[in-house]
């Protein structure tokens, strides 16, 4: 895969869909995810959608091989990811809280998956020079994390996963630490980095508007199972149960529901 | 001590309060700093005149010759190459495995990690003279009796080490080594390319810690070292005391000298030391 990246100048879509039959996740005696099954198609933008402590991140987290499913399977571009370390996945992870290594230049940051994947030093300038120019972020390249503000971090750390050509985004809530204009901005960049480079998006959030605006599909994670997948315009009109009118309809659906109730 | 005690005086309201607490921090400096002050003037006297009362703080013809007598009189500058030598090695082995096996401890999960910690961390309440001879029996099995070997790995490592460097990745954040792990580290990178770096303020602080114990130990090299040219500056000074006399003079001296490396070496790490107490965290 690296040696057809080295022969194009713009990354090269290498696209992984992902599949997941009947995954489970416990925490002590706590069961997070209860067989679940998704399936994500190469190129898609899927949102995952939910109340705080529904298993969400847990979900991504196991997408990414930080933790390990107790139950069921997982499947990356049709490749079974039992015994299948993090490093290997070649997937990238925008995290909440940044997560930029604080003791290195955003040069180095950048730097750093690539130094670790052995490509040649003018390989790497390049990309580097090629992704901080996307994301606008060309005049921060010497500096370090600590001075920057919480947009120019999460720039960065898009620009950190966009490096490596990675076949899947994983994006957990990267938005919710920023302020509004911020926030807005970078839902822009995100929306462009997926049209761009055309690999497979899963997008946490805990915002339904985030995820409607973004989204080709939104999983709707509650109580440990998808209560529904479906197009933003599904599950606005066609809301499979309370749960997700509630959280996700208008308030046209939400008072359906309430009509039904009563 | 008595730094803060006189830098806030501005912004400090003159109260009745406040005075009597750096009369209090004033009265604690200057009882701390005395003996240093005595050992200090004692090491420029005659060995009569040391103990002379009243204490003559500064000596009417100070015996600026004990400074260098120190080094005839004794090998001194065998026993402070000997005791640099173990010093540095120890200090090393301990900042690496410290922060080795802290490392697994904050940020690795395996079967029973906490209670192993916890079985370790209770070692710390164990008197070391409590297991000093077994532990003597040992290494003179291990034909290591008389060797700096002996107290090199006696004390390469250290459970005090591992909590300290613990509690500090403990406030590292977790999502750092896992987008480290992501990007492709293996568990040793990240703890050389990302631990170790951020945590130089814990570092230093141990370095500081081991750097001071080792240095100034006593007991250790007292049971395992007999012979001369293996002795450590600590034991070393006690050839000045004879069966029937000993040379104050002389020992201050050779005291004031063994004292420079440690102070050193608190001096280039305080900043960091400093650093570490004031630094609220790498989140954000």
């Amino acid at each position: 895969m690296a040696l057809l990246d080295l022969d194009t100048a713009t990354p090269t879509p290498i696209r992984s869909g992902v599949s997941m039959r009947g995954v489970s996740k416990s925490f002590g005696k706590t069961r997070v995810l209860d067989a679940v099954d998704i399936e994500i198609a190469p190129g898609e933008f899927l949102a995952i959608v939910g109340p705080s402590g529904c298993g969400k991140s847990t979900l991504l987290r196991l997408i990414a091989g930080l933790e390990d499913p107790d139950a069921g399977e997982l499947r990356i571009g049709g490749r079974l990811m039992e015994d299948v370390s993090s490093r290997q996945r070649n997937v990238a992870m925008v995290f909440q809280h940044f997560a930029l290594y604080p003791h290195l230049t955003v040069f180095r940051n950048l730097a750093t998956p690539l130094e670790l994947k052995k490509l040649p030093r003018a390989e790497i300038e390049r990309r580097i020079h090629e992704a901080a120019e996307l994301l606008d972020i060309a005049y921060l390249l010497n500096r370090k994390p600590r001075l920057m503000s919480g947009g120019q971090r999460q720039r960065v750390a898009l620009a950190r996963a966009m490096v490596r050509n990675p076949s899947l985004f994983l994006l957990d809530e990267p938005l919710s630490n920023l302020d509004a204009q911020h926030r807005a901005e970078l839902r822009t960049e995100i929306a462009k980095l997926h049209q761009r480079l055309g690999a497979t998006f899963v997008y946490v959030t805990h915002d339904p508007a985030e995820a409607t605006i973004l989204a080709d599909r939104i999983a709707v994670l509650g109580d440990g199972i998808v209560q529904q997948i479906g197009t933003p315009e599904e599950l606005r009109t066609q809301p499979a149960n309370d749960f997700v009118a509630a959280f996700f309809g208008g308030p046209q659906a939400v008072r359906h529901v309430v009509g039904v109730a009563r | 001590m008595a730094a803060s005690a006189t830098m806030p005086r501005r912004r400090v309201k003159l109260t009745w309060q406040n005075i009597l607490v750096y009369a209090v921090v004033l009265i604690i400096t200057l009882v701390m700093l005395t003996p240093f002050v005595w050992m200090l003037s004692a090491s420029l006297k005659l060995n009569r005149d040391v103990f002379s009362f009243p204490i003559q703080w500064i000596p009417a013809e100070p015996r600026w010759e004990n400074y260098v007598e120190i080094w005839t009189k004794i090998p001194l500058a065998l026993f402070i190459g000997n005791t640099a030598k173990i010093t540095i090695i120890v200090t090393i082995l301990q900042l690496l495995t410290s922060s080795f096996a802290a490392y697994a401890f904050a940020k690795l999960r395996f079967p029973f990690r906490d209670t192993l910690f916890l079985g370790y961390i209770a070692t710390i309440a164990m008197p070391w003279q409590v297991y000093m001879v077994p532990q003597f029996l040992l290494m003179r099995e291990l034909d290591l009796n008389n060797t700096h070997t002996a107290l090199i790995i006696l004390q390469a490592f250290t459970a005090f080490g591992v909590f300290l460097m613990r509690q500090f990745y403990q406030s590292i954040p977790d999502e750092l080594c896992e987008a480290a792990r992501i990007d492709g580290m293996n568990e040793y990178q990240i703890w050389w390319k990302i631990m170790l770096p951020l945590s130089k303020p814990a570092l230093s602080t141990l370095t500081i810690f081991t750097f001071v114990n080792t240095w100034n130990d006593f007991l250790g090299p007292m049971i395992y070292l007999t012979k001369t040219e293996l002795k450590t500056i600590q034991i070393g000074l006690r050839m000045f005391i004879s069966q029937y006399s000993a040379e104050y003079g002389l020992i201050m001296a050779a005291s004031i000298v063994s004292l420079v490396p440690v102070l050193l070496i608190f001096l280039a790490l305080q900043r960091f030391f400093v650093e570490g107490i004031a630094s609220t965290g790498l989140k954000g």
